[in-house]
């Protein structure tokens, strides 16, 4: 299959540089598959699985927000915030990290405080509903 | 003649006291290789926001809260110093530039707020006339990546809500081992973007070019935090690494002199002793 250069970003590390088949992720419209050849596009990510598919294996990684760019150069570069594979998610944080994202929520706060809480259970959630899957 | 006890017990203070500021030394050394490592890494991300965001400006005209150049009432000074002393003039320099840039914004008429990073940063605006909002003490060290997109978000949110329009960044750039220089940089609104015409007109932004924009602000914003706050760490510890070095080196210096002032005391002393031996030996003989 043909291959297109991919680069997920971080700014702790470079998770992923390398060939790549086959790229689903979640943007705000939907999910997308995006191929080698595709045209020049830019969208944002939200909370999600994200596919990577390389030597004909497909990976399975829980994303934060961010950012995925098709370059017209058949380049590829996904920037995130926080992004990690399924099996490598520490469930027991996640799960800590829900439960004090909903006791904010049932707290009577600001409305910056409650959105601030809201994305972070979404990011919780999602990286507990990622984790394990291949 | 210096008592040779005396000298004795200020050697061994300044021996215990040497092999104190080695260790320091040492372990800052480490810290700093460490933390100069993530400071680098943060790069290629950082390139590829900016890209991104330079991309979008360029092609298309486009309105953001962002961006807007609005007449500065009120800046939101982000201080980043370290959590400890003994690092030289580390905790000092960044200090006074934070201080003379927030009186630089109250002299124009302005107001200025301030965010401190740092056990010593918070200390110093606590202790002054200051608008302090918020204080973030001893977080350098492990920090990861989390913490500053949940102080990015804190501070985008109330940005929106009209808190503040502009936000700065006070903090210390590892220029080298040897150097360490305070830093002044302005982060909200976004500058050094240029709208040049369509060049890429071609390029899809799903959902739009403005909400993209908008959405990578955070990433933006959370990703020079955390780089800002590694790089003021790696340079606190160079800083630290440098001023042990020298407590060292004069601990050494100190040694070497009270050895000579002991050696002499203890030559007095056997020289006074043979005296008097064999002055009483004279003396029991005739």
């Amino acid at each position: 299959m043909a291959v297109f250069k991919l680069r997920v970003l971080t700014p702790e590390k470079v998770f992923f540089d390398g060939d790549c088949e086959q790229l689903t992720a979640k943007t705000t419209s939907g999910y997308v598959g995006i191929l080698k050849g595709h045209a020049p596009y830019v969208a944002s990510i939200v909370p999600s699985e994200m596919k990577i598919k390389a030597d004909g294996n497909s990976r399975s990684a829980a994303i934060s927000d961010g950012v995925v760019k098709v370059s017209a150069d058949d380049t590829v570069t996904v920037l995130t915030s926080a992004i990690e594979w399924s099996d490598e998610i520490d469930v027991a944080r996640a799960e800590r990290a829900r439960e004090r994202a909903e006791k904010q929520l049932k707290a009577q706060t600001s409305r910056t405080e409650f959105d601030l809480a809201e994305r972070q259970l979404k990011r919780a959630v999602n990286r507990i509903s990622v984790a394990g899957k291949k | 003649m210096a008592n040779m006890k005396d000298v004795k017990r200020r050697i061994k203070s300044v021996e215990s006291t040497m092999q104190i500021t080695k260790a320091m030394q040492l372990v800052a050394s480490s810290k700093m290789r460490k933390a100069k490592e993530r400071a680098e890494a943060v790069h290629p991300f950082f390139e590829g926001v900016f890209q991104v965001m330079a991309d979008i400006s360029r092609d298309h005209e486009f309105t953001s809260v962002f961006t807007k150049k609005k007449f500065k009432n009120s800046v939101l000074l982000i201080v980043i110093a370290g959590d400890r002393g003994l690092a030289g003039g580390f905790n000092s320099n960044v200090l006074k530039l934070a201080k003379s840039k927030a009186d630089e914004i109250e002299a124009g008429g302005g107001e200025a707020v301030i965010m401190a990073i740092g056990k010593k940063a918070v200390e110093f605006f606590e202790k002054r006339d200051y608008k302090l909002i918020d204080g973030f003490p001893q977080i350098a060290e492990g920090i990861e990546l989390i913490d500053t997109m949940m102080i990015a978000d804190k501070v985008i949110d109330r940005f929106k809500l009209g808190d503040f329009d502009a936000v700065e960044l006070v903090y210390t750039t590892f220029v080298s081992v040897m150097t360490q220089e305070p830093q002044h940089l302005r982060i909200l609104p976004v500058e050094h973007l240029e709208y040049l015409g369509e060049k890429h007109p071609m390029t899809i932004y799903d959902p739009s070019p403005e909400a993209v924009f908008d959405s990578l602000i955070p990433e933006y914003m959370g990703g020079m935090l955390y780089s800002a706050i590694v790089d003021s760490f790696a340079s606190e510890q160079a800083a630290r690494r440098t001023a042990m070095e020298s407590a060292s080196d004069n601990a050494g210096e100190m040694i070497d002199k009270l050895s000579l002032l002991y050696n002499r005391a203890r030559q007095a002393q056997i020289t006074q002793e043979i005296t008097e031996i064999s002055s009483a030996s004279l003396n029991d003989n005739s």
